[in-house]
């Protein structure tokens, strides 16, 4: 969008149309938009500011002052964390339990959403109702019977377990997404590709998948960010230490470590890296899958 | 059709059967299995840590009109390019991506006696407002609800913004002829056209603070000190997975399946009439 020629545009509309509003008015105004934004800025920036600059600090340090930064930055508790075997196996379960939840759950939303959106068979609103009325239904509801099933079939503490309930819990709000997106693409492509004799799966990979990138990686992100922080599936139904997750090993070493805050702090600055850095790169298609998804 | 059913089998295993099987228990004995009527729900109903509960979701969504009102006059602010706004954007976004148990770690620490807040209070002289904000049961739940204000202002700044740049440029210029100030404009020009994404959020956050609390509520204060900051969520997962009592967990989860497939449903019929959907 053109927000550069905008800017340049609104300014002189105003200049034009009330050439005499710079006034204390107008001033105050000014005044008051950075008042308040440096309000919510500050309340954002502190608690992160807190939490990376105790993590440098000693224990000592940490005692004489909360808010300054660290007078001689430490990797000490950086050491202490990554030198802690179970926080490594925390991180390698997390880490593959995110990539495959995602991975499988993008490929059987973005089908079934093709299906929904594209295809025509009986019932398919009534199907699409199901898919939407699951959207609210509390994790921890279906947590009781799961339990029981996983216990039965052998999948409880391990981690295919864990992904296919990571799995089945995005499948409602990923494909009501995908459906949305892929219901705005071009009728005229598929009637065209459907001319040359090309196949639903074909239409799905070459046509509905890549028009709907920014979608699709923004859902993707989305739903990293949320088995990489999910806590009530991972302390349920993952309680061996081995198996836990990285949130889940954190709030229990929370307990274990509470009077070293600094160690707790380089932890967490660990636990959050991962997830800057995903959408520091992502957030080009993040903004833009989001403008799309809000274009009504 | 091949294309639904992985889908709907996931579907079948993580929704459909629990579902289905959640009812059921809720209306056996939860000892001998035989079916037990209503006996689960009276004793849930005469469970005071249950009303508790209830009262404390409902507190929480003190934080909905705040959510709602701060990121529409957030993404406003931004949307209008002040000085700097790409700097305030990026920080004000950071919070999305930050961790809810991270987030609630750093704020456990942030919000004891001896913490942050307190020590940021004594040195602008407000010392006498310091107190322990999560283990005081007059504070404790609001404590939870600031934390969560905290974490999820961002997603709705993002969500407003982004709709805001897709706004006509024309209804602003001719207000702006018309004499509105900033205030009018936000209220009459831009809320009008943003109703239905704002009602979307309004949707979402309600959703959120009626059964996705449970990561807060878990880290910050696992229901304590005492019930002060049980929530419907937490009530299930401590009944089930700590007492070993399924009935009570049965049923509370029903009723909460039933109020939020009304809630879907009232909800999504609404924004299907405005042709949404």
């Amino acid at each position: 969008m053109s927000t550069a020629t905008r800017s340049a545009a609104r300014p002189a509309t105003k200049a034009a149309a009330h050439p005499v509003r710079t006034t204390p008015g107008a001033v105050a105004g000014v005044i008051a938009k950075h008042a308040s934004v440096l309000v919510v800025t500050l309340a954002a920036i502190v608690p992160l500011y807190f939490m990376v600059s105790t993590s440098f600090k000693t224990e000592v340090q940490y005692a004489d002052s909360q808010l300054s930064l660290p007078t001689s930055p430490t990797l000490l508790n950086y050491e202490q964390i990554l030198g802690n075997p179970m926080f490594l196996t925390w991180i390698r379960n997390s880490f593959l339990l995110t990539v495959f939840s995602v991975g499988i759950g993008i490929a059987i939303s973005s089908l079934a959403a093709y299906a929904l959106a594209c295809m025509d068979f009986p019932g398919r609103q009534a199907v699409f109702m199901v898919f939407v009325a699951m959207l609210g239904a509390p994790a921890v509801t279906v947590a009781i019977p799961l339990f029981r099933v996983m216990v039965e079939t052998k999948l409880i503490n391990t981690l295919q377990g864990a992904v296919v309930a990571y799995v089945g819990l995005m499948i409602p709000y990923t494909t009501y997404f995908l459906t949305g997106f892929f219901r705005r693409l071009p009728p005229a492509l598929f009637e065209a590709a459907q001319l040359d004799g090309a196949n639903h799966l074909m239409m799905f990979r070459k046509i509905a998948l890549p028009l709907s990138r920014p979608g699709v990686i923004t859902l993707a992100i989305v739903n990293t960010l949320w088995v990489w922080n999910e806590l009530l599936i991972a302390i349920i139904f993952l309680q061996r230490n081995d198996k836990r997750t990285l949130m889940a090993g954190l709030t229990l070493f929370q307990g274990e470590f509470s009077s070293n805050v600094p160690a707790v702090m380089a932890g967490l600055t660990i636990a959050a890296l991962p997830m800057f850095v995903l959408y520091v790169t992502g957030v080009r298609y993040f903004l833009s899958g989001f403008m799309a998804g809000s274009e009504k | 059709m091949v294309f639904l059913l992985p889908a709907v089998l996931f579907l079948a295993f993580v929704f459909l059967y629990p579902i289905v099987s959640v009812v059921r228990t809720s209306f056996l004995d939860p000892f001998t299995d035989e079916f037990a009527g209503l006996a689960n729900y009276r004793a849930l109903f005469a469970d005071p840590i249950f009303h508790a509960a209830v009262v404390n979701n409902l507190k929480l969504f003190v934080v909905l009109p705040v959510l709602v009102v701060t990121s529409i006059v957030i993404a406003q602010v931004l949307h209008d390019q002040i000085r700097g706004w790409r700097v305030y954007r990026a920080i004000i976004f950071m919070p999305y991506v930050v961790p809810v148990v991270v987030a609630a770690l750093v704020f456990g620490q942030i919000l004891q006696s001896r913490g942050l807040v307190n020590s940021m209070l004594e040195g602008v002289g407000l010392g006498s407002l310091a107190q322990n904000w999560l283990g005081d049961p007059k504070t404790a739940v609001w404590s939870v609800a600031g934390v969560i204000q905290w974490r999820e202002l961002a997603f709705g700044v993002i969500l407003f913004l982004a709709r805001m740049t897709q706004l006509p440029e024309d209804l602003y210029d001719a207000a702006k002829v018309d004499g509105a100030n900033w205030w009018q404009r936000l209220r009459h020009v831009t809320v009008p056209q943003m109703s239905t994404i704002i009602a979307f959020y309004a949707g979402i956050v309600v959703v959120a603070l009626f059964n996705w609390v449970f990561n807060y509520v878990f880290v910050l204060t696992k229901g304590g000190p005492g019930t002060s900051t049980y929530v419907m969520e937490y009530y299930i997962y401590s009944r089930a997975f700590i007492y070993g009592d399924f009935g009570n967990a049965a049923a509370l989860s029903t009723l909460m399946l039933a109020v939020i497939l009304a809630f879907m449903v009232a909800f999504l019929t609404w924004l299907n009439r405005r042709g949404e959907l």
